[in-house]
Order: structure tokens, then sequence, then C-alpha cells
């Protein structure tokens, strides 16, 4: 059990500069998000810094100035890991963004051609259907007259 | 051939870029068995000092969007004020503890939240907490007050990092509405010895 001697509020205090780079980190793993990408490893190392963020906070209320130097030390190493590895998903989710596009761009038309020739191919059959009914009826009139 | 064009094309459209569903987080407190009940030792909101209390905090991400949550705990009484839906205003009390992390869409998180009572003293006709131990990290100080230790509780916020203020913030707006997460529990410290 960790026992803290210390006044309630110093418990939350987070160092400013670290909180304010685990936003930084943050937008930009919620850009590669954005793009449709995705990059779990990047995230979970983000989870990872914020418990070390924690951890380190508590060390601190406990007066344990040097650890928490040293937690935070790990932390601020772990985002800037983060930061250097987004980059490189940026630009693979901007790739499978440009590929979604293209794809979807490209089956549109199919899309359109091949409906198209579906509603003819059933207009068509419909017609038929009709003109040969009308024939039958055509023949057991002129039957009938006979 | 121009009708049926327009209409493929509507029906591909709908197909491709279907309406975006509600966005909300939802925050719950799970018992000691993992389910909604058992949430005091023997059923029991009368705490004993020292008696363990084991509740799961829930929080699930479904704001279609990676997000950086935080969740706030505070220990109020029942006269200070609760965090408000209709203002979107959190307790004004400085949270005892917090949670963060980063949750990917659909995500639910589960955070353990060991609690127990460590310490009281009679104070102007109520019970001070003046020591509380929460997942093992032990706080001290004037926690909270309540007449004869009656009606405490602990209120869970949800916060979250919003990009526009570059900030952690409470609430969140709609076209219509604005909205805020939290929770609470309550429970009684009726004893200042242990059971």
């Amino acid at each position: 059990m960790i026992l803290l001697g210390i006044m309630v509020p110093k418990v939350t205090t987070q160092t400013s500069d670290l909180v304010a780079s685990s936003y930084h980190t943050f937008n930009l793993l919620a850009d590669v998000y954005r793009l449709d990408g995705a990059a779990p490893e990047l995230v979970a190392k983000l989870n990872i810094a914020l418990e070390q963020m924690q951890e380190a906070r508590i060390k601190r209320a406990q007066g344990d100035e040097a650890g928490a130097a040293r937690l935070e030390e790990q932390a601020r190493s772990t985002i800037a890991e983060i930061e250097n590895a987004i980059p490189a998903a940026q630009q693979r989710a901007e790739r499978d963004s440009a590929t979604r596009v293209l794809f979807v761009l490209a089956s549109i038309p199919l899309a359109v051609i091949i409906s198209t020739f579906t509603f003819y191919l059933v207009l068509s059959t419909w017609r038929r259907y009709e003109r040969l009914k009308l024939y039958e009826m055509r023949i057991v009139e002129k039957k009938t007259e006979d | 051939m121009a009708t049926t064009t327009i209409v493929t094309s509507g029906v591909a459209y709908a197909v491709l870029n279907p309406p975006p569903s509600e966005r909300f987080y939802a925050m719950y407190i799970l018992g000691s068995n993992g389910l909604v009940e058992h949430y005091y030792p023997n059923d029991d909101p009368d705490l004993a000092i020292g008696k363990p209390v084991n509740w799961t905090i829930g929080v699930y991400n479904h704001m279609g969007s990676l997000q950086y949550v935080v969740v706030r705990v505070k220990l109020l009484n029942s006269t200070l004020p609760s965090p408000s839906e209709i203002t979107g205003t959190p307790s004004v009390r400085t949270p005892l503890f917090e949670f963060a992390r980063v949750l990917v869409d659909n995500e639910t998180w589960s955070i353990p939240f060991v609690w127990r009572i460590l310490n009281v003293s009679p104070s102007s006709g109520g019970l001070l907490v003046t020591g509380i131990s929460i997942n093992q990290v032990t706080l001290t100080g004037d926690l909270a007050r309540a007449v004869s230790g009656f009606n405490y509780r602990f209120v869970f916020e949800l916060w979250f990092y919003d990009g526009a203020t570059n900030d952690l913030v409470f609430s969140w707006h709609t076209q219509s509405a604005r909205y805020s997460v939290w929770t609470q529990i309550w429970f009684n410290v009726t004893s200042t010895t242990s059971k």
C-alpha cells in the first residue's frame, strides 16, 4: 500500500508540459483516425504514458520527487516515440484513404451501369411478357370469332 | 435513362453514406461481482472503517472518434451541489483521484475502484472523513463532512479533451441540447470504529 500524507489537491496536479504533450500527441493520433486510419499500437503506447503520468503524480504527492521525475521522463520518452511514429501512420492512413476514395469513385459508374442494365433487362422482359399476353388474347379472340 | 441514372446514383449514395449514428458516452458503476448489485459489503451501505469496497467503473465511447477521457472522482455530502446536466457544470469539489485514457470508437474501459474509509473524526455535529484509500493509494486531509456520518457520496465525472479549447471539458453540445456524464453512489459512515 502506498501511503500519502499529503494535501489532496496535489494528487491530481499534473506537470503541465507533460499534459500539454499528451494533448498534442492525442491530436496527432486523432488526425490519423479522422482519415479512417488506425494505429492501435500508438494508442496503447499513449495509454502507457498516461499511466506513467498518473503514477508520477502519486509519487510526487508521496514526496518521492526522484521517482516522480523518473516516471515523467519515461512518459516523455514514450510520448516522443509515439510522435516519431505518427508521420508514418498518417502517411499510411492517407494512402489507404486515397485508395478507398478511388475504389468508391470507380465503383459508382460501375454500379450505375450494372443497375441500369438490370433495370432495362427487367423492363424488356416485362414488355415481351405483355406482348405475348396480348398475342395470346388476339388468338383467343380470333378463335372465338371463327 | 436519366431517371434511372438519378435513382441508382441516389441508392448508391445512400448505401455508401449511411446517416451518422447518435454520439454519446456512457459511464456506469458495477458492484463487487461485476453486476448492478452488491455495491457494499453485505449489501449494507453503513460502512465500517477499513472495510474494503469493490466497484468497477465502466466508460463507453460511442462518439464516433478517438477520445481522450478522464474520470474525476470526488467525495461529496448531500448538501454540496451535484454536477448539473442543465448548465453543464461539474461539481465544485476538487477531485480526489483521476483516471485518464485514450479510447477508440466503441471501446469500453473498465476501471477497478477498490476503496476503504481509513479514518474519520467527529467534527461540529458531523463526521469528517480524514483518510481514505483508493486503489491502494492513501489520501488524507479534510475530505468530506456529513451530519452524523449519513449521506456521503462518490461522484464520478467524465471529462474529455476538447481540441477547440485545448483542455478537458465536462459537457458537450449537439444541435439541440447540452450533455454531460456523471454518476454517483451514496454511503454512510456511522461508526468511528471498525465493525
